[in-house]
């Protein structure tokens, strides 16, 4: 069970660490992956956006959210990681986006979010990435 | 041998009087029924000589004996007396048992009949503190108690104390201590109290604490100190703990009644508020002498972040489509004051981008920070009825050109909101290039059948093409769209705003 009363670098120190039924966290040195369990619609898209402000309030300003089991995002859902992006651009850190289907992929290029969000095919790749900016 | 004073309970004066007849007139003998302290209750005929004495025992307990003469058949009477005197004992017992009976059943008729009352009183209560009242008034008579309080939720997170008698004043932290209990408990005395974990003072009377719960949660706490120092029974604290979930279960109800009235408030306000932003939107078909424009703008919810413009100028016309991230009534607000914005500055600058480039600046400085933003599309014809478009972020327009075919204008800048410094630009379309542009919000593509697929631009497209070959009105175009759509729904609830606007160029 998860500790409400612990903060989440604590938790997510333990390595893999369910965050709640949308979101799940795993620590790779400086970078946290986030992976995305549902469709960011209208409904989960503030629960997200509320989970990743909790994630880079904990001190983490870089992320790879993973989207492979992701098959629709809406406005709102990009609403959430831009929020997100904005919070950790002025420390330095980056959102980047893995996993994404053709689908999703479509709206981030639609909506020309390609211009702010890398976009990686998978999680080692995105991760690499953080190394290689070092 | 213990006796009781006095006829028994069940001592009836008319069935003894009668028996005592019978027995005397049977043997001929003086036969009497005995009080307890030795004083003769019932005597009829009459008798010489020493009576024999049979004692009289109800539940082992003598309570009266008969007295019989001698006489010659005493030992055959006796024993016939003895017979008789058994009968009448078994039907004392019963009748002793049904006494007791009566007396538990009259107790636990008052017990219902409080309860019952109570609950009749608490119905159309609406008021927590006459609530509160109520139950301390109720629980006082029940519990005999010398002091009682109830700390209660009195309405918006403030804690209401009531109380009755002496003392009282000294219970409100122990009444306290109670609302976070999941049950009620008895405390004889102080030792009690802190095993149980009350930490505070009370009087130094047993206690009686039960918490006002309903459904897991609890909405505060009674405590009755008793009027000596006698214990409270089992019964009190069940008589008491069913008065405090029938209180609990009212406060549950007036909590539920304040919510629907802050829901019914907030309803009228949303009511109004989709009146203020239908009255804003553009009329739904608009006809100038180059231009047929068909518009709709459906929210998800009362209010939405969806709006479409028609703005006729001198030399043409500004027309678009925006839509807010997100939906309901932040994104309503921002849209309000976006579609204002574009009004206002379109008097003053022709091209869409520019109009872009400047209500993004606006857009980051007051939501970027929350993550908001807008996506648009704005169309601007000119005088030679060529267009230009300009897109932020939003699904690309379908154009209809003259010969038939469908082109589509995807976007080449972020929404506003984003990127402070973001550029836009315009991409110009002559007249030779379209007829028919229809621009839309995503709660279009992202319509979804019952079966889970999406609209998607594609069946769009497709849509539009049925009404391409001979290209008709735009209030046709519109509505054979949102047939299509309708269609393609088949009734399922819609969570996303939507806009389509059909602008038509008549020359």
């Amino acid at each position: 069970m998860v500790d409400p009363e612990r903060g989440i670098m604590d938790r997510m120190s333990e390595g893999k660490q369910k965050e709640s039924g949308l979101i799940t966290t795993e620590k790779h040195d400086e970078v946290t992956v986030v992976a995305v369990g549902a469709d960011l619609d209208a409904h989960r898209s503030q629960k997200a956006k509320d989970l990743l402000g909790e994630i880079i309030k904990g001190g983490t300003v870089r992320l790879v959210v993973d989207l492979s089991s992701v098959a629709f995002v809406d406005s709102a859902g990009l609403g959430a990681l831009v929020s997100a992006l904005k919070s950790v651009r002025p420390s330095g850190g980056d959102v980047r986006i893995c996993g994404a289907r053709p689908e999703v992929t479509t709206v981030f290029e639609l909506t020309r979010m390609t211009k702010i969000f890398r976009i990686f095919p998978d999680r080692e790749s995105a991760l690499a990435s953080f190394r290689t900016d070092r | 041998m213990t006796s009781t004073g006095g006829p028994p309970p069940w001592f009836d004066r008319g069935g003894m009087q009668a028996w005592t007849e019978g027995m005397a007139k049977a043997l001929r003998r003086r036969v009497a029924i005995i009080g307890p302290d030795d004083a003769p209750l019932i005597s009829a005929g009459t008798g010489q000589g020493e009576p024999v004495r049979i004692p009289f025992q109800v539940n082992g307990v003598n309570v009266a004996s008969v007295e019989i003469t001698p006489g010659e058949l005493a030992s055959g009477l006796e024993i016939l007396t003895h017979q008789a005197v058994g009968t009448l004992q078994s039907f004392a017992d019963a009748r002793n048992s049904m006494t007791d009976l009566v007396k538990t059943t009259a107790h636990q008729w008052r017990e219902l009949s409080l309860l019952y009352r109570f609950s009749d009183l608490i119905a159309g209560l609406q008021d927590p503190d006459a609530l509160a009242n109520l139950l301390m008034g109720r629980a006082n008579r029940a519990l005999h108690c010398q002091c009682g309080a109830i700390v209660y939720r009195s309405g918006e997170g403030e804690s209401g104390f009531a109380w009755t008698g002496d003392g009282a004043a000294q219970l409100r932290g122990l009444t306290e201590w109670g609302a976070r209990l999941e049950s009620g408990m008895i405390l004889t005395g102080i030792e009690g109290a802190v095993e149980s974990g009350f930490e505070g003072s009370f009087p130094g009377r047993p206690v009686l604490v039960v918490p006002l719960r309903c459904r897991d949660r609890n909405f505060g706490a009674l405590a009755a100190a008793s009027e000596n120092r006698d214990m409270f029974t089992a019964e009190d604290l069940k008589l008491a703990s069913l008065l405090a979930r029938q209180a609990g279960l009212a406060f549950a109800n007036l909590e539920l009644i304040d919510q629907a009235r802050e829901h019914e408030r907030l309803r009228r306000e949303l009511e109004v508020a989709a009146e203020i932003q239908a009255s804003i939107m553009p009329p739904q078909v608009t006809e100038t002498e180059r231009f047929e424009v068909a518009g709709t703008c459906l929210p998800a919810q009362w209010v939405g972040g969806d709006t479409f413009f028609v703005l006729p100028q001198d030399d043409g016309l500004l027309a678009g489509v925006a839509d807010v991230s997100g939906h309901g009534l932040s994104s309503a607000l921002l849209m309000n004051a976006f579609a204002s914005e574009i009004e206002a500055l379109s008097f003053t600058h022709t091209y869409p981008a520019e109009l872009l480039r400047i209500t993004n600046r606006l857009v980051c400085a007051r939501v970027g920070a929350m993550g908001l933003f807008v996506t648009v599309v704005l169309l601007r014809y000119w005088s030679d009825g060529s267009v230009s478009i300009a897109n932020a972020g939003h699904p690309p327009p379908m154009v209809i050109t003259p010969t038939g075919s469908i082109e589509m204008v995807t976007a080449s800048s972020l929404p506003l909101g984003i990127l402070e410094d973001e550029s836009f630009e315009d991409v110009r379309l002559e007249a030779s290039q379209q007829e028919v542009i229809a621009t839309y919000s995503d709660g279009i593509t992202e319509a979804v059948a019952p079966d889970g697929t999406m609209f998607g631009m594609g069946r769009l497209r497709q849509s539009l093409g049925a009404a391409a070959p001979d290209v008709r009105g735009a209030v046709e175009v519109r509505d054979l769209i949102l047939e299509d759509l309708s269609e393609f729904e088949a009734g399922q609830t819609r969570s996303d705003d939507l806009t389509l606007l059909v602008v038509r160029r008549k020359q």
